[in-house]
């Protein structure tokens, strides 16, 4: 598949912390990826540089194979952000009016029917609305835009649950029908599981891990046993976290297990159970590896 | 929509409180005048004209502008440049059209209304170079004092912005103090607003325009959002 995006070696400084270590990605065409990470682990910032709104203080960022120079936006790329500032007095599809014009690809049909399915009045002042109303504004400048490269900063953020499975009802659908690159940064991380392809978890500004949702399903697992069992059940596997109780042991492991394995786990009397994407990434994440 | 009738309705709706307050003080200024007008002998008082109040409105455009409409259209998809190109373009739609206004209106305030009133097409002898004449000094004049203010605002979140200030703040008074540079500043501003030519005063006018918009875009190519 095509590289869309190629980010090498970026870092970004606030004052002397770094925001963005030696942050490598590479986005390949028409693939929908989580970002996921801690409050402050780097991914705003990240997806702030990408679109050219902030400026990195090193490294390179490839568009397509072409070096774009420092603040500059990706050639059809759509950034909608976890803050929109809008005009206040203006009406929502005034807003989206607007919006329109920057993306050559805008589908309008498309946007009357997001505009339905969320329930939003066109005729409403930004000012009036709700945060959770806000962010559906711009998930439909994001989902109407169809652009090449899509950055989602926290999309949900605000919503309920009833708007949020519409959203990615409707994100899924239409990247189906329009398949596309699109970078989607959530803290709500067990409901990004069934929509991202592929994930990546920033930690203090680095990527700490890069791979397909299906790698990780098959690969992260949680396993309970007597101490000794586990400890030899996970001798040479990569080992996230670990916690005795008694004369047992839990451990959360990413490796993925062949037949051999889960006959050795049998044998030795241990369960084996796989881990939720949350559960994963606070081990990955608490485990520092 | 097109891309520049969204810029000028965008902005309008970043603007339009700050461009009603000023039209509101002027009715209500010659509101006041009116009444007051009932009681006492002003044939012989003047004002200012109302066309050159509503200046303000540019002042304020070229402050508020680059100050809040960067942000709201960058956020809804415009790049620095669609910004930038976006705001000259309605620096230049407002410039026109308050210059046609100020070209016009005293004619109906000397014709129609039989006021006497002070006008700066008067006082820097702009009239003597026929409506369109003025007109264009006028256009040209306002959008270099626009260009100006929007660079110095954009220059906030830059360091050379805030060394651009700190050299206007001190040029001023050590130009009007020092008697030898007093001299070069009066005929700095007399070949600015009293030229006798208009090709001269307004191509002096345009030259310092184009420099304010380039520091201006410089500024912008550094801004963050």
């Amino acid at each position: 598949m095509d590289i869309v995006l190629s980010c090498d070696k970026l870092n970004k400084k606030y004052g002397r912390t770094y925001a963005l270590r030696d942050l490598d990605i590479q986005l390949e065409e028409n693939v929908i990826y989580g970002l996921l990470g801690r409050n402050g682990a780097g991914k705003t910032t990240l997806l702030n540089v990408i679109a050219g709104g902030l400026f990195a203080n090193d490294g390179t960022i490839e568009v397509r194979g072409k070096k774009l120079s420092k603040g500059a936006l990706p050639e059809d790329c759509c950034f909608v952000r976890e803050n929109n500032k809008l005009f206040g007095g203006a009406r929502l599809i005034e807003i989206l009016q607007f919006a329109s014009n920057f993306y050559p690809n805008w589908d309008w049909t498309f946007t009357h029917k997001l505009i339905q399915t969320f329930g939003l009045d066109p005729n409403q002042k930004i000012k009036q609305l709700s945060r959770g109303t806000e962010s559906l504004v711009g998930n439909i400048i994001g989902l109407s835009s169809r652009s090449a490269l899509t950055l989602f900063d926290e999309p949900v953020l605000g919503l309920d649950v009833l708007m949020r499975e519409r959203f990615y009802k409707e994100l899924l659908e239409d990247y189906a029908n329009h398949p596309r690159t699109i970078l989607l940064s959530t803290h709500l991380i067990d409901e990004i599981s069934p929509i991202a392809e592929q994930v990546y978890i920033i930690d203090k500004g680095s990527i700490l891990l890069h791979d397909e949702m299906n790698q990780i399903r098959m690969s992260a697992h949680l396993i309970r046993g007597n101490l000794d069992a586990v400890a030899t059940f996970t001798k040479g596997k990569r080992v996230l976290h670990t916690e005795s109780y008694g004369y047992g042991k839990l451990a959360a492991i990413y490796e993925k297990l062949n037949d051999e394995d889960r006959l050795q786990a049998r044998k030795l009397d241990i369960t084996i159970e796989n881990l939720t994407l949350q559960r994963f990434f606070s081990y990955l994440i608490e485990g520092g590896h | 929509m097109g891309a520049l009738t969204v810029h000028l309705k965008a902005t309008y709706l970043q603007l339009r409180i700050y461009i009603w307050m000023v039209i509101i003080i002027i009715i209500l200024g010659r509101l006041a005048e009116f009444i007051v007008g009932f009681f006492t002998d002003s044939s012989q008082k003047t004002g200012l004209a109302d066309g050159n109040l509503l200046l303000l409105i540019l002042l304020i455009i070229a402050i508020v502008l680059p100050l809040s409409y960067y942000n709201r259209i960058v956020h809804l998809g415009a790049s620095r440049k669609q910004y930038f190109w976006g705001l000259q373009f309605v620096y230049i739609m407002w410039a026109a059209a308050l210059a046609l206004f100020n070209s016009l209106w005293p004619i109906l305030e000397v014709n129609v209304l039989h006021k006497n009133t002070l006008n700066l097409i008067e006082a820097f002898h702009w009239n003597e170079f026929g409506i369109m004449g003025s007109f264009l000094y006028q256009t040209i004049f306002y959008l270099m004092t626009m260009a100006l203010l929007s660079m110095l605002i954009s220059g906030f979140y830059h360091f050379f912005g805030w060394f651009l200030w700190v050299l206007l703040i001190v040029a001023i008074p050590t130009g009007t103090a020092i008697p030898a540079l007093r001299t070069h500043v009066v005929s700095f501003f007399e070949a600015l607003l009293f030229n006798d030519s208009l090709l001269k005063g307004v191509g002096f006018n345009l030259v310092l325009f184009f420099v304010f918009v380039a520091v201006g875009w410089f500024f912008t190519k550094k801004r963050t959002h």
